[in-house]
């Protein structure tokens, strides 16, 4: 389907979003199966498994791959929300482990931080500025580098620079007031 | 929206043009781009001053090279980051083994580096850490060596020194790691205790051979002229204080600087200082270059310190002339236990010489009084650890065997029950965390290790193996084997080990191959499947295990692990094939094995009372694996069990405790057992000491908090709750917790405060506070969510307290509509799950039923929650008093109210953990003022106030943990008013209304309050 996709089919790319969200849901729930101490669930460590997994990567032309990567930041984005929603309502004390349960935060690099607030606040981002949005989608939950974010979305790396610069500087002024 | 647009473009660009210019310029240039637009100046200044706070907001460790895959290599988590690049884990997928990564910092010129590594490559010692393979990649230097677990030299080196004996150990393995290196023509310039990694197993290996360009020319001028005072653990300081003399001169070094730089290294074990020291890299060169060191103590033996003096010569000609001379003279300090070093030494060198150089061939007996021995593990048993063995061979091939052997000795081993084997999974763990053997031996609870060597010269093996006391380092017993099967070979070593440390009850020991598999292909992909499975490579051991039972099809080991992988990859049906294979050959499986086995499908096959069966056995047996709590949890807990058994659950939490006494989860798991059983002491010091266990995780805190909650002190477990919240602020059940605890106080307002995602507890709190409009919004939203997530479970949860509230409100249409739902949705939840709200449906609709006034209705639902699974209802029995207590009393049969009413009670308090719509219902069902109620029938008003204000007095005696009631103060203001007690009534009016203070217009409460209030003022 992937090459159904770089080669201009665009149907194929909203069939291919269920499909990469099941594969890092599932990659997601291995990882957390067998917990390790020195394990952490890195969003950008999934979404290039799944890519490995997904796609023959020989056979998929580079665009593919960046929209690969636009689609799996999204869907990352989706699954660590959802497991954030899920985690603040699952049973306890009942045979789960609950050290399994706050891995995942670690996991998207936001140690003391809420991951649903920021996604709330991401989404009245994009209200504002589209563009930053999705910079921030990419960077962050799908972990790729600045040149990967320019290539996904067709512009210069100095403006990805740039947005990201401000979009983390309104993000961080939405979610820390300053006189707390 | 354009107007926002164009606002957002103008910030853009005011912040974009701030940015380009020094911080000093900012303000000027904001202040003149923003004009007379206040506004947009805020603005701005905001975001500038959200950016410099940022710091690494939102930056993941850029460019991480996790998860990309660089040849055969496919890159793990990031261990580290130093001057020269980063390191990570790496796992080789050709030859399944675990490496790490070197990768250049920048791309760039190294074109110099990439030779020095080429040339590393070569190297191949035991106390070298190995470079597999060298390359670029995106332009950057990767160099792929081995993986050293451990911790640096430096940081065990304590400040009085090492002990002569260790420090010879180590001095004498980086020597003769020098001199292999300079054989090859390769030096270190760099080698130093930061650079030495010492293995669990105290194995000194020198990392970075050849990999530094030590400090280029400019640096060195800058360096040893500058004043600037020096950091004492930073890099440069490190480099210098190990720098030649010629070095500092300028001179190219050679070998004989690395001599120097041993000499430098030695001196710091023996006295826990550096040789030279200045304030400043000036100080530091000068006294490196002219000052004689302090002398080394006397405590030192004499050759050791002439060895060091001899390494710390300043002319270059006076010093050894060859690593090998630094070695040999090491080994002539005379120090007994030294020997075990120069033996492992021999070994490595020499692979097929038979020598064996032991501390004493010494068969170490239980009971002895001269020799330490195993000492009681965990579980009660004398308790032995396995470690890896060093493969000698390192051939790539056989690299598998350095934990194939390792497993197939602990299965072995651990066949006698009599024995305590840690296996690899929790030791790596431990080593991994701490990096000290005697920590590990602390935490693991084992005080010997078996650690050995693999050799091999054509088809022969040769295993060595000793078995060391982790607490100082000496050998209890030693031994040797050699021969070409390789399962032969393990069970000799089986045995010798037992015997050497005098083991009884083996009788029913079986030889490794017959409980495992007899093909060394098939056991090769069995470990190398098992390792995969253990780093998380779960479709790679997949591959691995299936390809063992291709080879082997009787292989019931391989089986198991294929079950237990499938299991949670959610492939049930394949779950269930691999189990019934494994069980086909259960024979060949060990016993702990076996019993696992026999658990896990009795489980799948609903067949729970066998799976408990064999959970005792398997505890009885082997109590020290951390599985028979996880099961014992599944199979028993009140809330989620199949089999709900609170004595028994509790007997298998103390024993694997009592097995595993540092696991904070176990612990945890122990207390929630005491909690359910309602040993609420019990409880809380367990969780106390689960805290002390694991300070930095917050799920100990907030059991804690639950247990002080259900032990009756709300205040105390608000406080705690925070203290949760404090370690890990995203820990969203404490402020459920915190939520609950608030509103059980009446602190409705800041309950509602809490963010914790539980919308029927948010839900509950509104209700309680008349807030029924936001409730019922509230509650709408969670029923779209739960419905659009197909969560049943909730979904009937969110229907039942619909339907609840409405029954307080008298409205018995929704009420029955609320019902019917709930009815609908609970026909999809599983069974298990589903008992657990029948019994609370069939009360709510069968009051809600009552107020509609169709007593027959009711009864048909009292006769339904009677079939409900008498036998699982112990805990639940009470909801079926509570539904024919309802009944009878509006039968106005008051006798038979009273009777039901007084077993109306939970057994023990409400628990609310497992299904958490399901707790807060039955905690806070309004209904559970039933006494109350039927002592005002009867016309007793006192003990109906009486009754009210037990259910309003929150502590040890209170049954539920409920939210405040304010209805209950409406209910004795009322009772007061009947009594003629118009001052006391007034008093109730006035604090129901003021708990009710933010209620929805018009509740007929608040009407019936405000009356009585007036008509009391105007008497």
């Amino acid at each position: 389907m992937l090459q159904q996709w770089s080669a201009g089919r665009p149907d194929a790319l909203e069939r291919l979003m269920p499909l990469v969200y099941g594969e890092l849901r599932r990659l997601a729930a291995s990882y957390m199966r067998r917990e390790r101490p020195d394990h952490t669930l890195q969003a950008s460590a999934l979404v290039h498994e799944a890519f490995l997994k997904l796609v023959d990567q020989r056979e998929v032309r580079w665009q593919g791959r960046a929209h690969f990567f636009g689609i799996a930041a999204q869907a990352m984005r989706r699954i660590l929300v959802d497991h954030a929603r899920a985690h603040a309502s699952a049973k306890r004390g009942a045979g789960e482990r609950p050290v399994a349960l706050d891995r995942v935060d670690v996991a998207a690099d936001m140690p003391g931080h809420d991951l649903l607030a920021l996604d709330e606040a991401l989404t009245r981002l994009t209200a504002l500025d589209a563009q930053q949005g999705r910079i921030v989608e990419l960077r962050f939950f799908g972990g790729l580098t600045m040149d990967e974010t320019a290539d996904v979305l067709r512009i210069s790396p100095a403006t990805v620079g740039r947005d990201w610069t401000l979009a983390k500087a309104w993000l961080y002024a939405e979610l820390r007031p300053p006189d707390r | 929206m354009s107007g926002s647009n164009d606002r957002w473009a103008r910030v853009k660009d005011v912040f974009n043009g701030a940015l380009a210019r020094g911080v000093d310029e900012r303000p000027a240039y904001v202040a003149s781009a923003c004009g007379q637009d206040d506004g947009l100046r805020a603005e701005v200044e905001r975001l500038l001053a959200a950016h410099v706070a940022a710091g690494g907001f939102l930056e993941i460790a850029p460019p991480s090279m996790t998860g990309q895959r660089i040849g055969r290599y496919e890159i793990g988590a990031r261990l580290g980051a130093g001057g020269m690049g980063e390191v990570y884990t790496a796992r080789d997928v050709e030859l399944g083994r675990e490496v790490a990564v070197k990768v250049g910092l920048s791309p760039g010129d190294d074109s110099r580096l990439l030779r020095e590594a080429q040339h590393a490559a070569r190297l191949n010692h035991p106390h070298i850490c190995t470079v597999h393979e060298v390359g670029t990649f995106d332009g950057r230097v990767c160099i792929v060596m081995e993986r050293v677990d451990g911790r640096p030299l430096a940081e065990l080196i304590p400040p009085e020194g090492l002990a002569p004996d260790e420090a010879v150990r180590y001095g004498i393995q980086v020597a003769d790691a020098l001199a292999h290196a300079h054989r090859h023509g390769v030096t270190h310039r760099d080698l130093k205790s930061a650079n030495i990694v010492v293995t669990a197993d105290r194995r000194a290996k020198v990392l970075d051979f050849g990999l530094s360009r030590g400090l280029a020319a400019g640096q060195l001028e800058d360096a040893s002229t500058s004043r600037a005072p020096i950091t004492a653990d930073g890099a440069l300081a490190g480099t210098l204080s190990s720098m030649a003399p010629e070095l500092l001169r300028g001179h190219d070094g050679d070998a004989r600087a690395d001599i120097w730089a041993l000499g430098v290294l030695l001196y710091e074990m023996t006295t826990g200082r550096r040789p030279f020291a200045g304030a400043t890299p000036f100080e530091l060169c000068a006294s490196i270059l002219h000052e004689a060191p302090a002398p080394v103590p006397a405590r030192v033996p004499a050759a050791l310190r002439h060895a060091i003096a001899r390494c710390l010569e300043k002319d270059p000609r006076d010093r050894f002339a060859q690593s090998e001379d630094a070695c040999s003279a090491l080994e002539a300090v005379p120090l007994g236990a030294a020997a075990s070093s120069s033996w492992r030494r021999r070994v490595a060198a020499a692979a097929v010489v038979l020598v064996l150089l032991v501390a004493g061939d010494i068969a170490w007996r239980m009971g002895s009084r001269t020799q330490p021995g195993p000492g009681p593990g965990a579980a009660g048993r004398p308790a032995i650890a396995v470690l890896a063995f060093e493969n000698l061979a390192r051939g790539e091939e056989t690299s598998w065997l350095s934990t194939g052997v390792q497993s197939m000795l602990a299965t072995g081993l651990a066949q006698t029950p009599a024995l305590e084997v840690i296996a690899s999974e929790r030791l790596q763990e431990v080593i991994r965390n701490t990096g000290s053997a005697s920590e590990l031996a602390r935490r693991a609870g084992a005080r010997v290790a078996v650690v050995g060597t693999i050799a091999q010269a054509g088809a022969a093996f040769r295993l060595d193996a000793r078995v060391e006391d982790l607490t100082n380092g000496r050998i209890v017993t030693a031994t040797s084997v050699t021969g070409t099967d390789l399962f032969a070979l393990v069970d000799q070593l089986t045995t010798r080990i037992r015997d050497g440390l005098g083991v009884r009850g083996t009788e029913d020991v079986r030889p490794v191959a017959q409980v495992s598999s007899a093909s060394l292909d098939a056991y090769r992909l069995y470990s190398q499947g098992v390792d995969a499975y253990l780093s998380f490579q779960l479709d790679l051991a997949q591959r691995h295990l299936e390809e063992a039972v291709g080879i082997d099809p009787a292989f019931a080991d391989a089986y198991l692990e294929l079950a237990l992988l499938s299991g949670p990859a959610g492939r049930p049906a394949e779950r269930r094939g691999y189990l019934r294979k494994a069980a086909e050959h259960a024979g060949r499986l060990p016993e702990r094995r076996r019993l696992l086995m026999n658990v896990e499908m009795a489980r799948d096959e609903a067949r729970f009372s066998d799976a408990a069966r064999t959970l005792e056995e398997l505890l009885a047996k082997y109590p020290d694996l951390e599985a028979v709590s996880t099961l014992g949890m599944q199979l028993h807990s009140p809330v989620v069990g199949p089999m709900p058994d609170d004595e028994r659950l509790l007997g298998i939490q103390r024993r694997v405790a009592a097995a595993h006494p540092t696991s904070a989860y176990v612990r945890n798991n122990l207390a929630y057992a005491h909690l359910y059983a309602g040993h609420y002491d019990e409880a809380i010091r367990e969780l106390e000491s689960a805290v002390r266990l694991a300070p930095r995780q917050a799920y100990p805190l907030d059991g804690l908090g639950e247990a002080s909650l259900l032990s009756g002190s709300a205040a105390k477990a608000i406080e705690i709750y925070s203290r949760a919240l404090a370690v890990d602020p995203g820990f969203s059940f404490s402020r459920r917790g915190r939520a609950w605890a608030l509103g059980v106080l009446g602190r409705f307002d800041e309950a509602l405060e809490e963010d914790h995602d539980a919308p029927y507890l948010t839900a509950v709190v509104l209700a309680r506070a008349g807030r029924y409009g936001e409730a019922d919004v509230t509650l709408a939203g969670a029923v779209r969510t739960a419905r659009a997530s197909g969560d049943m479970t909730r979904l009937a949860g969110l229907h039942l307290l619909s339907a609840m509230l409405a029954v307080e409100r008298r409205q018995y249409g929704p009420a029955i509509d609320a019902c019917r739902l709930a009815e609908q949705t609970l026909a999809n939840v599983p069974d298990a799950r589903r008992r657990f709200s029948l019994g609370l449906l069939e009360l709510i609709c069968g009051v809600a039923e009552l107020t509609g006034g169709r007593p027959a209705e009711a009864r048909a639902r009292f006769e339904r929650q009677r079939r409900i699974d008498p036998a699982g209802l112990s805990g639940a029995a009470w909801w079926h008093h509570a539904l024919e207590g309802e009944i009878a009393l509006a039968e106005g049969d008051l006798d038979r109210a009273a009777a039901a009413f007084a077993r109306a009670e939970p057994p023990r308090k409400q628990f609310f953990s497992g299904l958490v719509e399901g707790s807060v219902l039955s905690n806070d069902l309004m209904l559970r003022d039933g006494v109350a109620r039927l002592a005002k029938a009867r016309g007793d008003l006192p003990a109906a106030i009486d009754a009210y204000r037990r259910l309003l007095t929150f502590g040890p005696d209170q049954r539920w943990v409920a939210v405040f009631e304010p209805r209950y103060v409406l209910e004795i203001a009322r009772l007061r008013a009947q009594r003629g007690d118009g001052a006391g009534a007034r008093a109730e009016y006035r604090r129901f209304l003021d708990l009710w203070n933010r209620a929805d217009a018009g509740l007929p409460e608040v009407v019936e309050a405000r009356r009585a209030l007036a008509a009391g003022a105007s008497r």
